[in-house]
């Protein structure tokens, strides 16, 4: 039996922009009302979050501010998804530094790759 | 026997990319497999192969594909737990023995999309049902247009101030805010 992370509706929560970056006072407002109503995770950075045009620096300051926000109230789970593995393994290291409870993390989707089987129909 | 040999050496780079990681970090992954947006599917035997990964601990499955979401679970058991991608299957997947949804609708309604999993988790599967049935049409609003344009301008119309998405995103158009907006009136009805 693996570990259950959350159990319900994790938010894939999108990352509130105003034209000097990301918009904490919002985000703060978001993951607020979130943990209110009574959800059971959230998922910063994901592909709702925006993550493919934010800069790296961008998303580390989300996922901290979304990890100091919560304080242990939910699981903050981070999106650290990407298309090379290199990169990938550093930031998820990075989000487990910080405190997230669990990291999503996406096929590689630009450059792609094999998977088990892919030959399997010759 | 020849072509079974070549089968078995074929690179694995979904396992490769996903173990390599994994190695690195304590932290419990979950899997993302959204083949629209990606063009790469994680297969049932992939996910059996990664299910082996002891911090590799669940999928968030967007394939939309039931008979492939039913195959992962019955190949991987408690081994990868099963969260839906997609808002309009969760009760599909909570019955093949999900965990729960990752939601864009719970970006504007939390507790009713956390509800329709509790619901359903107590034994309340007929009110589980019709509030997944229900909210279909916001659903299908909020994907109108590419996620996640429309959830931002959701939580604009409700109150909240997100922004613009980003470039390449662009601002919803107006027949798209018109049509989100009569889904958001007629869910509250």
């Amino acid at each position: 039996m693996k570990k259950i992370l959350f159990k319900g509706c994790g938010t894939a929560i999108v990352t509130p922009f105003d034209e000097k970056g990301v918009n904490f006072e919002e985000f703060r407002k978001l993951i607020e009302f979130q943990i209110e109503e009574g959800i059971d995770a959230l998922i910063v950075c994901g592909t709702t979050g925006e993550s493919s045009t934010m800069t790296e620096q961008e998303r580390k300051d989300a996922i901290k501010f979304a990890v100091d926000t919560s304080n242990g109230r939910v699981p903050i789970i981070a999106g650290t998804g990407g298309n090379n593995t290199k990169a990938v393994i550093e930031m998820t290291k990075w989000a487990e530094s910080i405190g997230v409870d669990g990291a999503l993390i996406v096929t590689p989707y630009y450059n792609k790759t094999t998977q088990a089987r892919t030959c399997s129909s010759l | 026997m020849l072509l079974h040999t070549i089968i078995k050496q074929h690179k694995h780079g979904l396992v490769a990319h996903y173990s390599e990681i994994s190695k690195e970090t304590s932290l419990p992954i979950i899997l993302y497999s959204v083949p629209s947006r990606t063009g790469v599917n994680i297969t049932p035997d992939t996910c059996l192969e990664l299910s082996k990964i002891p911090n590799i601990v669940a999928i968030k499955e967007a394939s939309g594909n039931i008979s492939q979401i039913a195959e992962i679970a019955e190949k991987c058991g408690d081994n990868l737990h099963i969260f839906s991608g997609n808002d309009d299957q969760i009760v599909p997947i909570l019955s093949l023995g999900g965990l729960g949804v990752i939601s864009v609708l719970s970006n504007v309604y939390p507790k009713n999309t956390h509800n329709i999993v509790m619901d359903f988790f107590n034994g309340n599967v007929e009110k589980s049902r019709v509030a997944q049935l229900k909210a279909l049409p916001l659903i299908k609003a909020l994907f109108c247009e590419v996620n996640p344009i429309p959830v931002k301008a959701a939580l604009n119309m409700v109150g909240y101030n997100v922004g613009l998405p980003r470039l390449p995103l662009i601002e919803m158009s107006e027949p798209g805010k018109e049509k989100l907006k009569k889904a958001l009136e007629d869910y509250n009805k």
